[in-house]
């Protein structure tokens, strides 16, 4: 049954695909590029302010009205339905959809953001109908332009996890796939190569490889995607070229805080370059590079002195600066020993971190620059571009030399000093730069229809394909299938968490809460531990970002910092304070079956993993004892 | 001495092949791939039906002496000058030998599979003067007669065993280059370098190695770039058949698979070459693409023939696959049939399978772990695609690329889809996880795919306008010395530095065991070998002790040999239902007279003495104690013989690492107790004090 709501889900797109193709001539690429922007941003409008259902009703109706039109206008008109239309890249896309179907089937939520942010959303979504809003979710500052894609797939086809996945294939390739929609049979070859080339450059050059439902391969996607598109349009249509760029600028701007802004902008300058070296006469072409470098050097010179400038405010005297970015630096915990530990570790991971994770080769944001300006080289030789080269050279220099910049002042002025120091997720937020660029370069290449360009480009991807499959591993099922699950790197913390889940919540009432203790001291398995406990029970168990979940002698762990003011005393306070009726013992370790005893008399020292306590109330409200509950299905009772 | 007599080999070696050259008009190399089968058939059916391989060599002696004769008698009357016999061809080989003389000289084996098949052959060959029964295991002998003809000469060495095996690998990997003249010098230097590091990064066990599959893979790859590289006459009927012969005896299942790849890839060849002799003529380099694509007529026979022949390949491939499959399955269920469940245990097995099985065509290292880089069979086929398309675009031979690429695409999926099957049914999701079962089975194809590639490229055509293979060879070298190149390289592919390898340290240790065992036993008692702390998957000490002593000690693989409290292992599988009280059946029904106790554990400290030990012994003071109550009549003699027997029997404590001990049989023919005979040096108690102990002792 969900099978079949995901497929009518992917034909309502083709539908209302169909019916902009009728009215604005695009092809079915480009409709279903549309389309799907247009279903983000009037769900994402309306999810804002009221319920969504009633919007994919509506969504779905618009679909069978794109598919009566079509068919009515086509017996009218032989011709529409020939090739013309449908490209062989809507094949390639419905491929990848029912691949998706296949290797994502029976998969389960498995990396740390979607438990508590991409996934929760699209499970909040389908539960309330409407975006997360502040007061009832963990984190509703993101914008979410993505979520709403999964929510239109899934409310048609009910909750299950692997088909998020799938969904989140599918708005990955619809970006992709936009510089080819005029690829014919003959293409094929060429198609499957791009194909495969983007699978190995994201599963090279990205943490989490092509499965997952972060937001930022759909970014990279979406972005250079309109990219190549803008290269390849047909320039005689006027509206409808307008229609398509700005629906999807609109929706990579929805799609992430802060980064999609800055990627609409580089699309922007990308399309005044554009637009510059095909129009201007062969003459004025020098003077204009120079011009060029000196706005591009000049802007760059100026954004570096504002941002010492910034900064120098910031360290001697801060009470010049506005109300709002005083206490966003507080808050940060800004200093002179932060910028400095967090410029020498960027500057070290931009030159030798990791950007992927999976593959044997590692590939650093320099290789991956480097990698960008040979191919910008090979272009201006093989195509006989060499102006064109230096400008788009300069537009790729300039647009990275940005982005590094904003990206150090995210980490400075909004990230924890831990976090910034660590560069934590740096390597996610330089990929989107950095596959944007090869993507550019690769565009590029591609561009020329002469027959002998397209194998010199061919025969360039080829290259790239081959260098990349040396780095070939396990992971590239493991992590991006749902084949080889049992070798995923965190298959035992979430596996064991679902199970005590479900066992919990046959005891669980509608308005009891659990809160959640694990003193496993595996660190990262933990994260894991009590991110998917607040993915499976929401509201129902403790959060904890706010509250404690492992204590130590020295204090206890709040996220994942160490408070050193809490102790296990504190323990019953917060269990009266959030109104707790269990109590959860996921991991047990000497120090909580030696301490709890004292806080807790009648529950002695039989305490061990995977316990449910029932926590007893007196009649004044006040907590008097826990007693056992529930012994859980526990890891050592496997 | 032994290495003249290995030249002695070769060069009677060399007298078949100048004989088969003589008769068929072949060249060297071509000449050599029937001289080897004769080899190996001749000897194999000597030894088979008269028991002795000895006749087998006389034979090929005046096979050779035949082949000499006739090119003097041709000298003298002027047919054939010196200067074609005399070829680089044979240069490149002889070279080749000398080097792998040097590089294995006084190796040591010191891998499992070696240890208990490949090395096991020739050796038994050598011992006995018999063949061993033909197709042992469904594994192919045939490399193993060959060894085992060069050894008859040498003598048992292992190092030369391993000079033979890199002789019978470069015999089929320098097939395509028999014409080789002067100026293709460079290429074929460059080629037999290129290839040699990549064997490091392509297959499992490395240049060093006695295994079938390598031998098997040079093979069918130097016969697949031959075939696309000559012109297909009648004539080379003889080479190819013999060819094809060799494959299947080398490893039959393999073997049968590539080898229907490379009668059809004959077939296409004939076809095309019959139907455009005398175009390729009119090719001059600079024609473009276009003009000579539709003279070709690439259109012609990329069409229904080509799509024909793919589909009756395809289902010619499954069928024998199926029947493969089969008699696995017989052979697995009769084997399972006592084990309880194991039907069940199948199925639930079979859920897993797929996906690990993917992400090992996809991920899985074809080496050992120790290259830089990793190779799998995803990335070599890849860059052999792109190296037949590369040569079809710089030989002007775009045809000939498509019907390379083409086959060699279509048979690897078939080649996955038979292996896939095949591995279900033997290993199952249990054994696909051990760490050589997936490369072993991708490594052969991806030696053979990429050789064929590398070499069809490297041959010098009629066309060479270009630097493009020599580059394009140059860059490969370099990739593959970057993956292969390190510290790992020597000790496992070379006789240097043997230490530092895996198993050397046991199977050291084991061979000082052994030397001091055969003091103690007599020449034809059996020994039954326990190694508690063994590895199941990779058991060195086991695989040495049944290769150096053969039928006297049991083999790991049908007798158990280590025994836990969840039950004991035959091979590496676990039987739950086996419990060290079988022990007692085990050794009475292979009449067992010694029992090795290699490493000992907890386990068997524990109920050894149980089992063998107090009981046997408290009974029988018992006895003689009543004995003594009634007749007083105590011989001093027997009182002797009680106080030896307390000395030697087993208890807990007296259990440890490296022991000997004798079975006492009853007079009915049970087993009555095992009686200690001597501490064996081991690793832990190698200072000299023991040693002096046991000598004393």
């Amino acid at each position: 049954m969900s099978i079949i709501g995901m497929i009518f889900a992917f034909l309502s797109i083709t539908g209302i695909a169909l019916l902009l193709c009728c009215f604005l001539q695009y092809r079915l690429c480009e409709g279903i590029f549309v389309s799907s922007a247009f279903i983000i941003i009037l769900l994402y409008l309306t999810g804002k302010f009221a319920s969504t259902s009633g919007m994919v009703v509506l969504l779905n109706a618009a679909a069978l009205f794109g598919y009566v039109f079509f068919a009515v206008k086509s017996i009218k008109n032989r011709r529409i339905c020939t090739a013309e239309s449908f490209s062989v890249t809507y094949f390639l896309l419905v491929g990848a959809f029912i691949t998706g179907l296949i290797i994502f089937h029976g998969d389960f939520i498995q990396h740390i953001d979607e438990l508590h942010q991409w996934a929760a959303a699209v499970k909040y979504m389908l539960a309330h109908n409407y975006l997360p809003r502040q007061n009832d979710f963990i984190d509703s500052g993101q914008m979410r332009a993505t979520t709403v894609f999964y929510y239109f797939f899934l409310k048609q086809s009910g909750y299950d996890e692997g088909l998020m996945y799938v969904s989140a294939t599918i708005l990955i390739w619809i970006g992709f796939l936009l510089p080819l929609y005029k690829s014919t049979f003959s293409d094929f070859r060429h198609l499957a190569e791009y194909m495969v080339f983007i699978i190995l450059i994201i599963f090279s050059m990205y943490y989490y490889g092509i499965k997952n439902l972060y937001v930022d391969v759909p970014l990279i996607a979406w972005s250079s995607g309109l990219m190549g598109w803008r290269m390849n349009r047909d320039e005689e249509r006027k509206i409808p070229n307008i229609i398509l760029s700005v629906s999807g600028l609109s929706v990579i701007f929805l799609m992430k805080n802060m980064i999609g802004a800055i990627m609409v902008a580089a699309l922007l300058l990308f399309g005044l370059l554009y637009y510059m070296t095909e129009k201007n006469p062969e003459g004025l072409r020098k003077k204009y590079i120079t011009i060029l470098l000196e706005v591009f050097s000049g802007l760059g010179i100026l954004s570096a002195f504002i941002v010492t400038f910034l900064v120098h405010i910031a360290l001697n005297s801060p009470t010049i600066l506005p109300k709002t970015f005083q206490t966003m630096i507080t808050l940060a915990e800004f200093s002179y020993q932060k910028v400095e530990a967090t410029l020498t570790a960027y500057i070290s991971f931009l030159w030798s971190g990791d950007l992927g994770n999976q593959s044997g080769l590692k590939s650093s944001f320099a290789v991956v620059f480097a990698m960008f300006a040979v191919l910008i080289y090979l272009y201006g030789e093989l195509c006989n571009k060499k102006r064109e080269r230096l400008v788009f050279f300069m537009y790729g220099l300039f647009i990275v030399y940005m982005y590094l910049l904003v990206l150090f002042c995210a980490f400075i002025f909004l990230f924890s000093k831990l976090e910034s120091i660590q560069v934590r997720g740096a390597s996610r937020y330089l990929s989107i730069i950095g596959i944007y660029l090869i993507m550019l370069g690769i565009y590029l290449l591609m561009k020329n229809t002469k027959k002998k360009q397209k194998r010199i480009s061919e025969g360039i991807l080829l290259c790239m394909i081959l260098f990349l499959s040396l780095g070939l591993s396990k992971k590239l099922i493991i992590e991006n299938t749902a084949l080889d699950q049992a070798d995923i790197k965190m298959y035992k913390p979430l596996t064991d968490t679902k199970m005590e889940v479900s066992e919990i919540q046959d005891v669980l009432g509608p308005e009891d809460r659990v809160y959640l203790i694990n003193q496993d001291e595996f660190y990262e398995g933990s994260e894991y531990v009590i991110s998917s406990a607040v993915y499976y029970l929401t509201n129902q168990v403790s959060n904890p970002l706010v509250e404690p979940w492992r204590f130590i002698p020295e204090g206890c762990y709040i996220r994942t910092a160490l408070t050193t003011n809490v102790s296990i005393l504190n323990l019953p306070d917060y269990l009266k304070q959030g109104g707790y009726t269990y109590l959860w013992i996921y991991g047990a370790d000497d120090y909580l079956s030696m301490t709890l005893p004292y806080v807790f008399p009648s529950c002695e020292s039989l305490i061990s993993d995977g316990q449910l306590y029932k926590v007893i109330y007196t009649k004044q409200g006040e907590i008097k004892d826990i007693r056992l509950e529930k012994i859980l299905y526990s890891k050592d009772s496997r | 001495m032994d290495i003249i007599m290995l030249m002695a080999a070769f060069i009677m070696l060399a007298g078949v092949a100048v004989l088969y050259c003589g008769l068929f008009h072949l060249n060297p190399a071509e000449g050599m791939i029937p001289a080897v089968l004769t080899v190996i058939l001749v000897s194999g059916v000597s030894g088979d039906l008269f028991g002795k391989v000895f006749y087998g060599i006389i034979i090929c002696l005046i096979a050779a002496a035949a082949g000499y004769v006739s090119q003097i008698y041709k000298l003298k009357s002027g047919n054939v000058k010196l200067s074609d016999i005399i070829s680089i061809y044979w240069a490149a080989l002889l070279a080749l030998l000398c080097f792998s003389m040097f590089i294995y000289h006084g190796a040591r084996i010191l891998v499992t599979e070696d240890l208990y098949h490949w090395a096991l052959i020739p050796k038994y060959i050598l011992k006995t003067g018999k063949m061993v029964p033909w197709f042992v295991e469904e594994r192919g002998s045939g490399s193993g007669i060959f060894y085992a003809f060069f050894l008859s000469f040498a003598g048992l060495n292992e190092g030369l065993l391993y000079s033979s095996a890199a002789l019978l690998y470069w015999i089929g990997l320098l097939l395509p280059f028999g014409n080789i003249k002067r100026e293709g010098l460079f290429r074929l230097i460059l080629y037999i370098f290129t290839v040699y590091f990549s064997i490091y990064a392509l297959f499992y066990f490395g240049t060093k190695t006695l295994c079938a599959a390598l031998p098997c893979a040079c093979f069918a790859g130097g016969l697949y770039a031959w075939i696309i590289s000559v012109e297909m006459k009648l004539k080379k009927l003889p080479v190819l058949l013999s060819g094809l012969i060799l494959l299947i005896i080398f490893d039959p299942l393999i073997g049968i698979l590539l080898g229907i790849l490379l009668i059809l890839l004959a077939l296409l060849q004939y076809a095309i070459d019959r139907k455009k002799e005398d175009i390729y003529e009119d090719i001059i380099a600079d024609i473009h693409y276009e003009d000579y694509k539709d003279n070709l007529g690439v259109k012609w026979f990329s069409n229904k023939i080509i799509s024909g022949i793919f589909v009756a390949a395809f289902f010619l491939t499954l069928v024998i696959g199926s029947i493969y499959c089969y008699n696995f399955t017989i052979h697995f269920k009769e084997s399972a049939k006592n084990a309880a469940g194991a039907l069940n245990l199948i199925k639930s097995r079979t859920y897993m399978f797929p996906g690990a099985f993917l992400s090992g065509v996809f991920g899985q290292s074809l080496s050992y772990e120790y290259p830089q880089l990793h190779f799998t069979f995803i990335s070599c086929l890849l860059l052999s695609v792109v190296l037949m398309g590369l040569s079809g675009y710089i030989k002007k031979k775009i045809d000939k690329s498509i019907l390379l690429i083409g086959c060699s695409s279509v048979f690897a999926v078939i080649y996955l889809v038979v292996n896939y099957h095949r591995l279900l049914v033997v290993n199952g999701y249990g054994g696909i996880l051990s760490k050589s079962t997936l490369p072993m089975v991708f490594s052969s194809f991806s030696v053979f795919v990429f050789v064929s590639a590398f070499a069809w490229l490297l041959i010098p055509g009629e066309i060479r306008l270009t630097k493009i293979p020599e580059f394009t060879g140059l860059a490969l070298l370099l990739v593959f010395m970057y993956c292969s190149v390190n510290k790992t390289y020597l000790p496992y592919t070379t006789a240097f530095a043997p230490v530092l390898t895996e198993g050397y340290q046991d199977i050291y240790y084991t061979d000082i065991q052994i030397e001091e065992l055969q003091k103690d036993i007599r020449s034809d008692s059996k020994i039954l070998f326990i190694d508690q702390q063994g590895d199941e998957m990779v058991n060195y000490p086991a695989n040495e002790a049944r290769y150096q002593l053969l039928q006297h000690v049991s083999d790991y693989k049908y007798v158990p040999w280590k025994f836990t409290v969840g039950g004991g292992y035959i091979g590496n599988q676990i039987d739950s239902g086996l419990t060290l009280l079988d022990l007692k059946s085990y050794l009475s029904s292979g009449n067992y007279r010694y029992v090795w106790i290699y490493r000992t554990d907890d386990y068997l400290n524990k109920t050894l003495p149980k089992i063998f030990g107090n009981d046997s012994f408290e009974s029988q003071t018992g006895e003689t104690g009543k004995k003594t109550d009634k007749t007083k009549e105590v011989s001093d003699l027997e009182k002797q013989k009680q106080t030896k027997n307390t000395d030697n029997i087993i208890t807990q404590d007296t259990i440890r690492n490296g022991q000997l001990y004798k079975v006492v049989y009853k007079k009915n023919g049970n087993i009555d107790r095992l009686e200690f005979v001597r501490n064996l040096i081991t690793y832990d108690n190698r200072d000299i004090y023991y040693y002096l102990n046991n000598i004393i002792n």
